[in-house]
């Protein structure tokens, strides 16, 4: 048998380079469409301060690129070395998209990421802002392909496993790409980086309009960081529904678990906002509830039933028996491939194929399954409630607070008087943490809640681990935290440094901390055509 | 600052990075083999009749 602490340690490996990464993703993903709006409103109107804008945002943006990129390519690594099963087991489906991120996408926004730093004096306004367009493009497409593959991972559709090779093959690709469980994921997780983005550039504007500099530049900023964040917020909100009925149509058990739902309730089953769970005795000591939603979430009718944990353990525990057949029918398979009586008995039984592989991380072989061990088995298929059903809370709390908040600072931002609510800017400066946690514990609920699977229904977690010794493990583990604490670090660094100089970085003598100069003394507008080009407005 | 400069810095960053990369798989992943084929994935997730071994070191051999 896999050893446990092996298990542990890959997962906790994988979880922390992941959430790592992820710090410096949401943040990508944002502000290239600020960057579109601000480089729009500047080709549009011909006023400098957008350009002004777009370069400085650009800049934060450069190094938070910068210091992200690579960061994703240790995962990759952990794909081959921790989770090498994994890899053979499913990597012709989850590895095409992977492929396609890289070739594509990657490089699509890797390429205009280079355009949009240099071709400020080589290109023409609109061609600029076609570069600014495209680079935020390959960024959400990267995404795109990612959560593909991840959505796969929560909802294994369009695949078949096959006895010969033991493993699963691609059967239908666009069902793949359009797998709802990747789609909601999609727009949810870019949503949420558009929050990001947006809370960025809000908070470091409201530090300048605190400061009382650069003024014009941060009203500015404000307004559009506002607009876009409350529309993204709202869409995080609604996309987050749609979220939630996929998983409820997918993947009940992780449904469940968030919701702290031990019973099956009649429909519609109310929502719960806070309870107290009780994990050993299977129920909750108190709740408080709010009727009729989570059936109305998570069904999207009055009369469809979502079912309990208890009633999931028992339907896992007859998949579980079920299961034992595959795989008893499986190794005769392997035996003696052309057995068609062994062959009808794996069909039979293939559904639950995954169910009795379950089994491994207690038995050698299905011969030594006892009704103990089906129990175990059956209590392993539930992840732990009470960090499922926190953490999801916490994501959803922060979610309608960045929403109000966002409201007010649009609110205030139509009537033209934020710059002089103190309150409001500082919320914001207090605020700037809150779309990286919410992601943070986003990925949190939906990785967690997929447990004891890698591929939800389909390949256990203990399964999927390389037998790696548990000393190359703890090594690799403490050089991984170390190194992405050091670019934590630098990046911290760097970008406090950039925001506290602001848009005087830029050097054009307009800004904070450098000398003023009269219009007239300005710099000379650069040649025609290019993306500076004559006819600028200076605010 | 210029964008000179921090383009530097960057790039240094960069280069400090990939080098920190490297010297993570020389030591933790480079020897780490961890072959898998589909006798070694049935002796795996099917039946243990074939017992888990650590992985070897460089020579590429099979971690069944």
């Amino acid at each position: 048998m896999i050893s446990e602490q092996l298990v542990d340690l890959s997962r906790l490996q994988f979880a922390a380079t992941a959430m790592y990464h992820f710090l410096f993703v949401p943040l990508t993903l944002g502000l290239t469409w600020l960057l579109v709006i601000m480089e729009s409103v500047y080709v549009m109107t011909g006023k400098v301060v957008y350009k002004d804008m777009t370069r400085f945002w650009g800049k934060l943006f450069g190094i938070n690129f910068a210091l992200g990129v690579t960061t994703g390519i240790t995962l990759e690594f952990q794909f081959g070395t921790n989770w090498a099963y994994y890899s053979h087991y499913v990597g012709d489906i989850f590895g095409a998209p992977l492929a396609i991120e890289g070739l594509m996408a990657f490089f699509l926004e890797s390429t205009f990421i280079g355009l949009f730093f240099f071709g400020w004096d080589r290109l023409s306004r609109r061609q600029h802002l076609l570069v600014t367009l495209l680079m935020a493009v390959g960024t959400s497409v990267s995404a795109l392909w990612i959560l593909v593959a991840n959505g796969w991972m929560q909802n294994p559709v369009g695949a078949e496993f096959s006895y010969i090779t033991m493993r699963m093959e691609l059967a239908d690709f666009w069902a793949v790409l359009f797998n709802p469980d990747a789609q909601a994921k999609f727009v949810h997780t870019v949503s949420a980086g558009y929050v990001t983005g947006a809370m960025f550039v809000l908070a470091i504007s409201s530090w300048y309009l605190l400061k009382g500099r650069d003024l014009e530049f941060a009203k500015k900023s404000f307004r559009i960081a506002a607009a876009f964040g409350f529309a993204s917020a709202c869409s995080v909100i609604v996309l987050g529904d749609e979220s939630g009925y996929t998983v409820g149509e997918a993947q009940q058990t992780k449904l469940a678990a968030m919701e702290g739902m031990w019973e099956t309730e009649p429909a519609p089953a109310g929502l719960k906002l806070m309870a107290g769970i009780n994990e050993a005795e299977m129920r909750n000591d108190w709740e408080v509830e709010i009727p009729w939603v989570l059936g109305i979430i998570g069904t999207r009718t009055l009369d469809r039933e979502l079912p309990g944990i208890k009633d999931i353990r028992d339907r896992n525990r007859l998949r579980i028996v079920s299961g034992i057949e595959a795989v008893v029918a499986l190794e005769g398979l392997r035996k003696t491939p052309g057995d068609e009586n062994l062959r009808r008995e794996f069909e039979e039984h293939r559904a639950d194929l995954g169910f009795g592989l379950l089994l491994r991380k207690y038995v050698g072989s299905m011969e030594q399954v006892t009704p103990e061990i089906i129990e175990r088995a059956v209590a392993d298929t539930i992840p732990r409630v009470a960090p499922m059903f926190w953490t999801f809370r916490i994501m959803v709390a922060l979610g309608f607070s960045m929403a109000a908040f966002f409201a007010v600072a649009l609110w205030y931002s139509i009537k033209g008087n934020f710059a002089s609510k103190r309150w409001l800017l500082r919320w914001a400066l207090w605020f700037l943490p809150a779309p990286w946690i919410a992601s943070e514990v986003g990925w949190f609920v939906a990785e967690y809640g997929r447990q004891p699977w890698t591929i939800y229904g389909v390949l256990p977690t203990h399964l999927s681990v390389s037998t790696l010794t548990v000393e190359s493990l703890y090594g690799s583990l403490a050089g991984f935290v170390g190194f992405y604490t050091l670019l934590l670090v630098v990046e911290m660094y760097l970008m406090v440094k950039f925001a506290r100089k602001g848009p005087s970085t830029l050097g054009t003598d307009r800004y904070a901390d450098e000398a003023p100069v009269p219009p007239l003394q300005r710099p000379a507008p650069p040649r025609p055509g290019v993306a500076s080009a004559g006819g600028d407005t200076i605010v | 600052m210029t964008d000179r400069k921090l383009v530097r810095e960057l790039a240094l960053v960069v280069a400090i990075k990939l080098m920190l990369l490297t010297v993570l798989w020389w030591v933790f992943i480079r020897d780490e083999r961890v072959t898998v084929d589909a006798e070694t994935m049935r002796a795996h997730a099917v039946t243990a009749s074939v017992r888990a071994m650590p992985p070897t070191s460089g020579d590429g051999r099979h971690d069944q």
